[in-house]
C-alpha cells in the first residue's frame, strides 16, 4: 500500500458518513487485546482532537467563507471520527486505567518519535518529555496500588517499566524555562514536522484528560496528584508547541496536521493486532487522505502553493507501536539529571541558584508534593506491594516486609 | 457469550508475556529506595477530613403544613433525621433497583436462561416488588412531613454504592449469571437494610410502621433466596453439569428453596393508615410509659 500525499484523493467528503450506531461501536477488550491497541486508540483520540481545536482556531483566524467553510465540512467528520475512536474505550476502564494507557502513550510514542527524530535539537526535546512521562507512570501506578489494590502491570503487559523518572516534584518550571526554539519550516525535514504535531496532539490531549477526570477522585491525593500532573502536561504542551516553527501559514499547518492523521493511521493500520479495529484505521486511514486532498486545494487555491512545496510523495516510517524499554532505560541512565535552563538543557549542578524554576517549585511544593506523597517508599511489584508485607505483622501502624 | 466463562487470550497476567517477564521483573531491584509507606496517603485523608463539610445535609421538611400533621409522635426534631434519612435511602434503592431489573430483564432476552435460573415471570414479580416498596416508601415520608422528592445524606452514599452495579448492569458484555452476582449484592444489602429501617421503627415504637417494614423485609428474603438459587443452579451447571450441585455443598447457606419459585406478586401495603390521634398511637406507649407488648412484632431483639 504505497501512499501518495500529493496525488492521493482518499474518500470523496461526501462519502465520508456516519450513523449514531457506526459511532458507538463494541469498544476494545482491556484485558485481553493487546496495550498497543489501547495505546493506538488513545493516540488517536488525541489526534482528531488536536484536528478539531486547530481547525476552530483557524476559522476564528480568517475572514474567508471558503476557507471557514472547508474547515468546517472537514472538522465535522473529523468529530465523528473522534467519537468513534473515543468511545472504543471501554466503560469497565477506569479514568486511572484509561490514565496508565495515556502514559503509556506517552512513553512508548514518544521514545519511538525521539529515535526516529532526525533533528538532534528535537530529538533532545521528545527525550527531555519522555522521562517526565516516565515519571508519572510511577505516580500513577503507585496510585493505583494504593487506592485501588491493582498492579498496573496488568493493563501495561510488561511493555513498559514502573520505575522512577525525573521526579515530578522538580518537573515544575518557570514559563521562561519551558520553550524551546522551533524548527525552520523551510529547513526542517518533513518527518521532524510530523512527529511534533503527533506529540503535541498526544500532550494536549493529556492534559484536557487530566483535567476532566482530576475531580472525580474521591482521595485527596488522587486529586492532588491530578492537579499536580495536569500541571506538568501543561508545561508539555507549551514545550511542544513551541518546538513548531510559527512562521509556517495557517494553511501550511493545515495541511501538515492532515499528512499527521494520515501518518498515523497509516501507522496504525501497520501495527493493528485486532482485525475490527484495524478496519476503522483502514477506513480513516482513506478519509485522511479524502481530507488531506481538501486542504491541499485550499492550499493552492488561497496561496497560490503546491503541497509538494511541504510534504513529501511518500510517507516516512510509520511510528513503532512496541515496546521501546532498552531505549528508555538508556535514556532514563543518561538524562535524568538533565534540567531546562531557557531553551537549553542542561545538568541540575548547573542550573543557576538564580533560576526562577527553583523558586516557582519552591512555592508549589512548599505545602508537601503529592507525587512524593502518593509513592512514599513505594516499589512496582507485581501483584502489587502488598505481595510483599507479611499479614501477621500488618498491624498497629506497622507494616513489615516480609 | 452465553451465560458461561470463556477461555481466550486474556493478556493481564505475567505469564501471557514470556519475553517481557523476566524484564519487568528486574523493575524492583532497579528501583531507587525512598522512605514511607502508604501511611503518607492515610494521613492526608485524615487531614483533609478535618476540614471536609458533610457531602449533603439533610433537607428540610416537605412543608411546615405537613410537619403539623406528622403524626408519628417521636419523629420530631433531631431524632427524627435518622428514620427520614434511612427511609429516604431505602426509597431510593428500591427506585433504582426497579431499574436495575428492568435491566436484568434485557440480559434475560439476550442471554436467555437455565435450568434453575430465572424465567421472565420471575423478575417481572421481583421488579414490581421493587416498584411497590418504592410507592411504600414515598407514602411513609409524606406520613413523616418529609419531602420524598430529596435526596438525603444516606442515599447519596447508597446511590454511590449502587453505582457499580448498574455499571455492571448496563455493559452490554456482560451476561445474565454476571448480572446476578450484581443483583445478589444489591438483595444482600437491601435485606440488612430493610432489617435495618425495621429496628429503628421498632425502636423508635412505631409498631405499624415496623410491621410493615417488617413485611417488605420478608419479600427482600425471598428475592434473596431466589438470586442466590439462581446463581448456584448456573455456576453448578456450568461447572458440574449439575444445577443442584451448589445447593447442597453450601451447607451454612439457608436456602428456601434450591430452585426458584413463583412469586406470591402480593402488595405489601395497600394504604398506610394514620396512626390514632389520641394519644394512643399503637406504639407500645399510653401516657408516656411503656406499656405491653414490647417484643409483640417484628423485633428481632
Amino acid at each position: 500500500m504505497a501512499i501518495d500525499l500529493i496525488k492521493d484523493r482518499g474518500t470523496p467528503l461526501d462519502r465520508q458518513k456516519f450513523t449514531w450506531r457506526d459511532l458507538v461501536q463494541p469498544p476494545y477488550r482491556k484485558l485481553n487485546d493487546d496495550a498497543f491497541t489501547r495505546v493506538r486508540v488513545i493516540l488517536m483520540n488525541g489526534i482528531e482532537a488536536h484536528m478539531n481545536r486547530t481547525s476552530h482556531a483557524f476559522a476564528r483566524m480568517t475572514a474567508s467563507n471558503a476557507l471557514k467553510l472547508a474547515l468546517a465540512k472537514v472538522r465535522r467528520i473529523e468529530q465523528h471520527q473522534q467519537t468513534l475512536v473515543n468511545w472504543l474505550n471501554p466503560a469497565d476502564q477506569s479514568p486511572l486505567e484509561t490514565t496508565l494507557g495515556f502514559e503509556q502513550v506517552a512513553i512508548e510514542v514518544t521514545a519511538a518519535v525521539a529515535q526516529n527524530e532526525p533533528d538532534a535539537y528535537l530529538a533532545q526535546c521528545y527525550r527531555y518529555g519522555l522521562l517526565e512521562d516516565f515519571d508519572h507512570m510511577y505516580r500513577f501506578g503507585a496510585l493505583y496500588d494504593r487506592l485501588e489494590g491493582k498492579d498496573a502491570n496488568t493493563l501495561l503487559q510488561s511493555y513498559t517499566d514502573i520505575l522512577p523518572g525525573r521526579p515530578t516534584a522538580v518537573e515544575h518550571r518557570d514559563p521562561a524555562d519551558e520553550l524551546r526554539y522551533p524548527y525552520d519550516r523551510r529547513k526542517a525535514a518533513p518527518l521532524s514536522k510530523l512527529h511534533a504535531t503527533t506529540i503535541l496532539a498526544a500532550e494536549n490531549m493529556t492534559h484536557d484528560y487530566y483535567m476532566v477526570i482530576g475531580p472525580m477522585f474521591p482521595d485527596p491525593t488522587a486529586r492532588q496528584l491530578y492537579a499536580e500532573i495536569a500541571s506538568i502536561e501543561e508545561q508539555h504542551v507549551t514545550h511542544y508547541e513551541s518546538m513548531i516553527d510559527p512562521d509556517e501559514t495557517m494553511l501550511e499547518k493545515w495541511v501538515l496536521a492532515e499528512a499527521m492523521e494520515v501518518y498515523n493511521y497509516y501507522g496504525c493500520v501497520k501495527s493493528e493486532s485486532n482485525p475490527r479495529i484495524r478496519a476503522i484505521w483502514e477506513r480513516f486511514l482513506d478519509y485522511e487522505l479524502g481530507h488531506l486532498a481538501v486542504a491541499r486545494e485550499m492550499f493552492q487555491e488561497l496561496e497560490g502553493r503546491d503541497a509538494s512545496e511541504i510534504l513529501p510523495q511518500r510517507l516516512p516510517e510509520p511510528i513503532a507501536f512496541e515496546s521501546q524499554r532498552a531505549f528508555v532505560r538508556k535514556t532514563l541512565q543518561a538524562e535524568v539529571d538533565l534540567r531546562a535552563h531557557g531553551t537549553q538543557f542542561v545538568d541540575k549542578s548547573e542550573l543557576p541558584r538564580s533560576s526562577p524554576s527553583h523558586a516557582y517549585r519552591e512555592q508549589l511544593n512548599s505545602e508537601g508534593s503529592p507525587s512524593e506523597k502518593a509513592t512514599a517508599g513505594w516499589v512496582w511489584m507485581p501483584g502489587t506491594e502488598l505481595m510483599a508485607f507479611d499479614a501477621s505483622k500488618f498491624n498497629n501502624g506497622k507494616r513489615v516486609k516480609s | 457469550m452465553k451465560n458461561s466463562i470463556e477461555m481466550g487470550l486474556n493478556r493481564s497476567g505475567l505469564a501471557t508475556a514470556p519475553r517481557m517477564a523476566p524484564q519487568v521483573l528486574q523493575v524492583p531491584g532497579m528501583t531507587p529506595k525512598s522512605s514511607g509507606d502508604a501511611r503518607v496517603i492515610a494521613n492526608e485523608r485524615v487531614s483533609y477530613s478535618k476540614d471536609a463539610e458533610p457531602a449533603a445535609t439533610m433537607p428540610p421538611p416537605g412543608t411546615l403544613k405537613e410537619l403539623a400533621k406528622t403524626t408519628v409522635k417521636l419523629l420530631k426534631g433531631q431524632k427524627s433525621m435518622v428514620l427520614v434519612d434511612k427511609v429516604a435511602e431505602r426509597m431510593a434503592f428500591e427506585r433504582g433497583g426497579t431499574r436495575l431489573y428492568e435491566a436484568l430483564l434485557s440480559k434475560l432476552d439476550a442471554f436467555g436462561s437455565w435450568e434453575g435460573g430465572p424465567q421472565r415471570a420471575d423478575l417481572e414479580s421481583i421488579m414490581r416488588d421493587e416498584l411497590t416498596h418504592f410507592h411504600f416508601l414515598a407514602e411513609v415520608m409524606g406520613m413523616l412531613g418529609a419531602d420524598a422528592t430529596a435526596v438525603t445524606p444516606s442515599a447519596e452514599v447508597h446511590d454511590l454504592l449502587t453505582s457499580g452495579l448498574r455499571m455492571v448492569l448496563a455493559d452490554p458484555r456482560t451476561d445474565l449469571r454476571t448480572c446476578l452476582e450484581a443483583m445478589l449484592q444489591a438483595e444482600l444489602v437491601d435485606n440488612d437494610c430493610w432489617q435495618t429501617l425495621m429496628k429503628l421503627a421498632f425502636a423508635y415504637e412505631e409498631l405499624q410502621l415496623a410491621e410493615r417494614f417488617q413485611r417488605c423485609l420478608e419479600e427482600e428474603r425471598v428475592h434473596l433466596n431466589r438470586v442466590r438459587s439462581w446463581l448456584s443452579a448456573g455456576l453448578g451447571g456450568e461447572a458440574f453439569g449439575d444445577p443442584r450441585k451448589l445447593a447442597v455443598s453450601e451447607p451454612w447457606v439457608q436456602h428456601v428453596a434450591a430452585l426458584p419459585r413463583p412469586s406470591t406478586g402480593r402488595r405489601p401495603h395497600k394504604t398506610i393508615k394514620r396512626a390514632p390521634t389520641n394519644g394512643r398511637r399503637g406504639n407500645g406507649r399510653a401516657n408516656g410509659k411503656r406499656t405491653t407488648g414490647r417484643n409483640r412484632r417484628g423485633g428481632d431483639r
